[in-house]
């Protein structure tokens, strides 16, 4: 074998290692949209049950096709704001070359798959918050506003080795705190607002009620099905090393830094034991044990290639015992969240790009003339991610609000919102104190 | 029925999907883009028909929203 021959081989070998890697990862956080299913139907009563389960499933079917027309053609290029590069973007059009099948492009394929299920991610955080009681068709076209264009847009500024918060401000985000996490968090906020809370959560007086789900241990198992799928998210947050400046074989993270698989793998599972022990330590609940474990991840999701892992563990049970803290908050300003999105996703978001900010100084960039991580940069991005994400979810609920599509009437939400798919989960109509 | 085949041979072949470099992919993204669009009206008639019969709650025609009486 000549020497150039040796290096093909090498080249090919690499790109078919890359193809793979990212096709599992994809089919690994098909367990993060498992999960929330089983995580919002365990959170609902029963009546309600189904039409949770629907909804999420729907979100990630409809990710799928709007991703393809026009998601992933965002990210290509919508790099510099507002104003898209054509050229770059030509790569992301439904009817080019690159978005179906092309034997001279192992990655657009894989690469799509992985950020679609980053989007059916968004959706399904935004989902949970809203359960028993937003109509579907209005649900639906939120997670498309939410999956396809909000969240792949904020991708595209912070989340992309040439967008302008990276460039600019030195914004750094490795495991999406801020462009998955606060982006659904306060897109769900925006929502809620206008949504209005379930039936019975809040008395006259003002103080809150306790709503319990109809299985706590559904919504466990769900949630451990969504660390699971967590190794897939993370994973997928890495480049395999294609060349570059970090060089061929060489792991970077997607702004073009060097770093290993292994480290992934100490911070995720060093930030889902501290978010767990975190959030039980402080609530003794099993439900906030679980949602600590998210808790824990998000909150050193944007800092986790970098960071030591006790420093990991550390930061992720802060954030396991603020989350569910956060929530109460939420819940004392008349916002009813029913599984706590916007505290676990959005406030642990926000610490997320906030730890990084205070505990990464100094790390050398992948270009000369990109700041390093700041935490001016981190504030400045999370101020952007929080607008990104809110303003959206406002305006087109209240949109929806305005022409009586957001809300089930009290009647459909007193029947049960299974009655709105014609379905019912439980036929032989099991008992519950609900 | 369809000869949507862009390539005579896989020699050196790169896209290969049906119909590429056709007009046709147009008709099918519009097709999908239909697909995705009519459901949601569908979605809706089912939600407005149960909305109309389950208008009110049981024990009151005048409930407030969130609001426990």
């Amino acid at each position: 074998m000549t020497p150039a021959e040796l290096e093909a081989a090498l080249t090919w070998a690499n790109t078919i290692n890359l193809e793979v890697y990212y096709y599992w990862c994809t089919a690994i956080m098909i367990l993060i949209h498992a999960g929330f299913m089983m995580y919002e139907m365990g959170a609902s009563r029963v009546k309600h049950t189904l039409a949770a389960g629907t909804k999420n499933v729907l979100a990630f079917a409809y990710m799928i096709p709007t991703f393809w027309m026009f998601g992933w053609w965002i990210y290509l290029a919508m790099y510099n704001g507002f104003t898209p590069d054509w050229e770059a973007g030509a790569g992301g059009v439904p009817w080019g070359e690159s978005m179906g099948p092309n034997l001279q492009d192992n990655a657009s394929g894989v690469f799509y798959g992985a950020f679609t299920l980053f989007a059916c991610t968004t959706a399904s955080i935004m989902s949970g918050a809203v359960i028993e009681r937003i109509r579907m068709t209005a649900f639906i076209i939120l997670a498309v506003i939410l999956g396809s264009v909000a969240w792949i847009l904020s991708a595209a500024w912070g989340w992309h080795y040439a967008g302008w918060m990276v460039v600019e401000w030195g914004y750094h985000d490795f495991g999406a705190s801020g462009v998955v996490h606060i982006i659904s968090g306060f897109f769900a906020l925006g929502v809620l607002i206008h949504l209005g809370p379930r039936i019975g959560k809040f008395n006259a007086d003002g103080s809150a009620n306790v709503i319990r789900g109809h299985s706590l241990p559904m919504t466990m198992v769900g949630l451990m099905l969504i660390v699971t799928g967590f190794f897939g998210f993370l994973g997928g947050c890495l480049f395999y090393g294609g060349g570059g400046p970090a060089g061929i074989g060489q792991w970077t993270n997607i702004y073009g830094m060097p770093t290993t698989l292994s480290t992934i793998c100490f911070n995720t599972l060093m930030g889902v034991a501290g978010g767990m022990i975190g959030a039980y330590t402080k609530t003794r609940d099993p439900f906030w044990m679980m949602s600590g474990a998210l808790c824990g991840v998000i909150s050193v999701a944007a800092g986790m290639d970098l960071y030591y892992p006790g420093l990991t563990f550390t930061l992720a049970f802060v954030g396991g015992v603020l989350g569910p803290m956060a929530a109460q908050l939420i819940e004392k300003m008349g916002i009813d969240d029913a599984v706590g999105a916007v505290s676990v996703h959005g406030f642990c978001g926000m610490l997320g790009l906030l730890f990084a900010g205070i505990f990464l100084g100094g790390y050398p960039q992948f270009a000369d003339n990109v700041p390093t991580i700041t935490f001016g940069g981190q504030f400045k991005g999370m101020i952007v991610m929080i607008l990104l994400g809110f303003v959206p979810g406002f305006v087109f609920a209240w949109l929806f609000k305005v022409m009586g599509i957001l809300r089930a009437s009290d009647g459909v939400q007193e029947v049960g919102m299974d009655v709105e798919i014609e379905a019912m989960a439980y036929p032989e109509d099991i008992k519950t104190i609900n | 029925m369809f000869n949507s085949s862009p390539i005579e041979s896989w020699d050196g072949a790169g896209v290969f999907y049906s119909f590429a470099q056709t007009g046709m992919t147009d008709f099918w993204f519009w097709i999908a883009v239909l697909l995705c669009i009519v459901p949601l009206f569908v979605t809706l008639k089912t939600e407005n028909h149960h909305e109309n019969i389950h208008k009110f709650r049981s024990d009151d025609t005048d409930s407030t929203h969130g609001v426990q009486r």
